[in-house]
């Protein structure tokens, strides 16, 4: 178990439930992770993909978009637009392998997020409204219904919603860094090659942003007390 | 401590089981569509309305290829001989 869930089971005597949660998470990974390939072999399954072989699209499919997915989940408040940016980037993608060109310190994931970062981005500037509340419910509803333990959804819904906050406090640029640090999982020279800054600057930020990120959500996993009579 | 926050995050923001289902289904018929190629669409058309859809084809392949530079040169050397 990760220090950090340990911190979260030990810790704090409050929010067990949550807490208890994130600590499976950090044991178990979430269910449908599976092993992520190495570089070498996603280049051979991108070489396969171009040939056609729908086998290796399908296994490309499946190594990227959950990472797609978690760099861009923070980026809009309604789930169902990230779904969607996740399919259009995913779509662009698997069908422009042609275009790829492999470059050296970069990876094909990198690539990928970057044109996914890019959709989010184009889909901001005609942004739509905010989903109203009985649209996150129905949202929340449908994941309950299709969820072979409800109760587990529930708490998957509640953990991800709590991180979600502690990273909507953050500001816009550095959530988007965030996002892609901790969520695609990338390093700061494909980070900065697509939010345009210095490596360093992005170290810099993921440093100064993480023990807050992790105080924070700690903080939310503590339930308020009432006040005392 | 700080370091672990990473799968935390990670795993919080994972898609669910559902959810990645509704994903692959809208991908896979994206790549499908995009990935059809003309003349597979044509096909189709033409085995939906044959007779129909035949003549659009031919008008498409007649206006297509009068447009090209392919069929606009030799029409225009045809021209400039005098046979037209």
């Amino acid at each position: 178990m990760t220090s950090f869930a340990l911190a979260i089971t030990q810790g704090v005597p409050t929010g067990g439930s949550l807490r208890a949660f994130f600590a499976l998470f950090a044991m178990l990974g979430a269910p449908g992770r599976g092993a992520q390939l190495d570089e070498a072999a996603l280049q051979a399954l991108v070489v396969q993909a171009r040939d056609g072989d729908r086998g290796a699209q399908r296994r490309l499919y499946e190594q990227l978009v959950d990472r797609v997915f978690r760099a861009v989940r923070p980026m809009f408040q309604d789930e169902a637009e990230a779904e969607d940016v996740t399919q259009d980037a995913m779509i662009k993608a698997l069908s422009s392998l042609e275009r790829y060109q492999p470059r050296p310190g970069s990876s094909f994931v990198s690539w990928v997020v970057a044109i996914a970062f890019n959709t989010a981005r184009h889909r901001f500037r005609r942004r739509r409204p905010v989903p109203t509340e009985p649209e996150a419910l129905a949202i929340l509803q449908e994941a309950l219904e299709h969820s072979p333990d409800p109760s587990h959804e529930l708490e998957r819904q509640r953990a991800r919603a709590l991180v979600l906050r502690a990273l909507w406090e953050v500001p816009e640029r550095e959530r988007e860094i965030l996002s892609l640090r901790y969520g695609a999982e990338l390093n700061a020279s494909e980070i900065a090659a697509i939010v345009h800054l210095q490596p360093a600057h992005i170290r810099k930020l993921c440093e100064r942003w993480r023990p807050r990120l992790a105080a924070r959500i700690q903080e939310l996993q503590t339930p308020v007390e009432p006040p005392h009579a | 401590m700080p370091e672990d926050t990473l799968p935390i995050i990670a795993e919080a923001l994972t898609p669910g089981t559902h959810q990645r289902q509704r994903m692959a289904r809208a991908v896979w018929a994206g790549v499908e569509a995009e990935q059809a190629s003309l003349l597979s669409e044509w096909l189709t058309l033409i085995r939906a309305r044959p007779l129909l859809h035949s003549a659009y084809v031919l008008a498409a392949v007649v206006l297509l290829l009068w447009m090209s530079p392919l069929a606009a040169m030799p029409l225009r050397l045809i021209r400039a001989q005098g046979l037209l």
